[in-house]
């Protein structure tokens, strides 16, 4: 259980715009925090700050309290899995996963015994002799993973650990990092560019854009409380109206809608797509919207509206019973708008 | 079509590779071979047992240029290998002038360059050692070894290097562990060239060895320049022979177009 704090962390890179600018970020002990940021916004880069592999200008790293800033990476305690699980290829699996054990001095059966047990955790129990050619992708990354919790770590990184795996093994290799999580209860990063991986994994995102925090918070807030429209873009938001705030009444030339609470400086308010309904009568914060195609999406149904200039996107599980450029009404519930 | 082709191509090269050996074979055993005779007149194994014998020196000649072209090859893969990483993992500013710098050796006469260095070492009393000897070797031996080296490197993932230093390897256990497992047919491939180039030594060995220090192709001339050719032929095959058990051994790690390189170095 490690509490990892950044405190003004300065990173730049010669002739890159590769770069982080006095950040701060505490992630708490025995949590999984996804650091969450298109190509070029610094989370690798922060990840390989916490590991030790690389050294900040300026600012100060913490492990509870106790700065590792010139702790070497070998004994920080922080083990990072690369993307591309970098499964040493001319090792046995059991001999990777033994690898961190062999490198503290750890006798040769102990250790042998180890990696056993943790291969078996991962459910790879008896693949200790196979050579990591002979494995799958999603093998060869349990195995990566095997190898870092195998050294007890205080800080597990994890660079991507979904990004190359398909729907399926998604799906498994996010319960196993889970459960291993869980059991060891190892204050765990996750760096990834994909909003889903880190939705799906993690208890508190923190999501970067160009070296800098913009959101810190629990994964269903940046859905119901984005912070700007960056943000609700990224996580896949489409339905952006323009207007102004008075009090809670929100003005746009298409009508007035009521928010939640008033807020000052907003100049757009956005709404899930699942979260617009087909008004059932005329109320407040409702819309006459034509429909301009309605795709079935195999899970659910999504539809767009044309409001004047105005594009607009809904999702439904059941189909309409409206058929293509008819008009409705549709409604803004109030609790699930959110200004910017 | 093609494997008829293919078939074709690996005969001329077994026939390229094995046909010198043909004549040397036969003047080993020949007393009379005159022309316009397609064989020998005469046979006898006169070269062979002379060159055996106690008379010919040859004990000495193979010790010593064992001992060189070893320890020539272990120095120029230690000092070729922090230069290959450099040159096969970085980018920087004068990379071009420094390979070219590198390959210099290969291009300049090793006599032009053995005469300004045979001054120095005379100085520092390298003249006429073994160890003199084993120094100027690295001349042509390092640009090899360097340039290999720098090729493997340049298909080498570091993050590997990275990866194992998280996982608690300090500088020594990455290189022990990861780096030179990683490399390590590039360093046989690369030890395998400045060994053969380091046994095939002739002049350098000669100008620095003063005649002190006998090599094995010193022996070799000196009797081809008495016209001697039964010890000559005899001496040869002596000669070849460790350079095509080195190919051998080493050929695995040989892979393709490299295979055939290596295969006319031997010679």
């Amino acid at each position: 259980m490690t509490t990892v704090q950044l405190s003004s962390i300065t990173k730049t890179y010669q002739g890159s715009d590769f770069a982080v600018r006095n950040f701060d970020l505490t992630i708490p002990s025995g949590k999984i925090t996804a650091l969450l940021g298109p190509s070029g916004s610094g989370k690798s880069t922060l990840l390989k700050l916490i590991a030790g592999l690389l050294t900040p200008d300026s600012g100060d790293i913490t492990f509870d309290d106790v700065s590792v800033i010139s702790t070497p990476a070998e004994s920080r305690g922080a083990v990072m899995a690369f993307q591309n699980n970098l499964v040493f290829p001319w090792m046995s699996v059991g001999e990777n996963v033994a690898f961190g054990l062999k490198m503290r001095g750890v006798p040769k059966k102990q250790r042998q015994q180890q990696a056993a047990e943790m291969l078996e955790l991962v459910q790879l129990g008896g693949f200790n002799n196979r050579k990591p050619t002979e494995l799958s992708g999603g093998q060869q990354q349990r195995v990566s993973l095997a190898r870092a919790l195998v050294t007890q770590p205080k800080v597990l990184l994890l660079d991507e650990p979904l990004s190359n795996l398909d729907a399926h093994l998604r799906d498994e290799m996010r319960t196993l990092i889970q459960g291993l999580q869980h059991k060891f209860e190892i204050t765990t990063i996750v760096v990834t560019h994909d909003q889903e991986e880190a939705v799906i994994l993690a208890d508190q995102i923190a999501l970067l854009f160009d070296g800098e925090l913009h959101q810190l918070g629990q994964p269903s807030t940046f859905y119901q409380q984005p912070a700007s429209r960056r943000i609700a873009e990224f996580f896949g938001g489409t339905n952006f109206i323009p207007g102004t705030l008075i009090g809670t009444d929100f003005r746009t030339i298409y009508g007035d809608f009521t928010v939640r609470e008033p807020r000052t400086g907003v100049s757009h308010f956005t709404i899930r797509p699942e979260r617009i309904q087909v008004a059932q009568a005329l109320s407040a914060n409702c819309l006459m919207a034509t429909l301009v195609e309605s795709t079935f999406m195999g899970t659910h149904y999504r539809h767009q509206w044309q409001v004047e200039t105005l594009a607009l996107v809904s999702t439904s599980v059941a189909p309409l019973t409206l058929a293509v450029g008819e008009e409705t009404l549709l409604y803004f519930p109030s609790d699930a708008l959110t200004c910017f | 079509m093609k494997r008829f082709s293919k078939g074709v191509a690996i005969a001329l090269i077994i026939f390229g590779v094995l046909a010198p050996f043909i004549p040397l074979l036969i003047w080993s055993v020949a007393r009379r071979w005159y022309f316009p005779a397609i064989l020998p007149t005469e046979w006898s194994l006169r070269g062979w047992s002379y060159a055996f014998s106690n008379a010919s020196r040859l004990p000495q000649a193979l010790r010593q240029s064992f001992a060189v072209s070893t320890t020539a090859s272990l120095l120029a893969i230690l000092i070729g290998m922090p230069a290959g990483r450099v040159l096969g993992l970085y980018k920087f500013r004068g990379k071009t002038l420094v390979e070219f710098l590198i390959l210099a050796p290969t291009i300049v006469p090793a006599f032009a360059v053995v005469m300004g260095i045979h001054v120095l070492f005379i100085r520092y009393g390298l003249a006429d050692t073994l160890s003199g000897v084993i120094i100027v070797h690295l001349i042509p031996t390092l640009p090899y070894v360097t340039l290999v080296l720098a090729g493997v490197f340049a298909n080498y993932n570091v993050d590997y290097e990275s990866q194992a230093r998280s996982l608690g390897a300090n500088t020594w256990q990455v290189i022990r562990y990861v780096m030179l497992p990683a490399i390590y047919p590039g360093v046989i491939v690369a030890g395998m060239f400045a060994f053969i180039i380091s046994w095939s030594q002739y002049l350098l060995t000669l100008m620095i060895g003063g005649g002190r220090v006998l090599t094995l192709p010193l022996l070799l001339f000196s009797f081809a320049s008495s016209g001697d050719n039964n010890v000559t032929a005899a001496l040869s095959i002596i000669f070849i022979l460790p350079a095509i058990a080195l190919l051998v051994i080493t050929s695995r790690y040989l892979t393709g177009r490299n295979a055939s390189l290596g295969a006319t170095r031997g010679n």
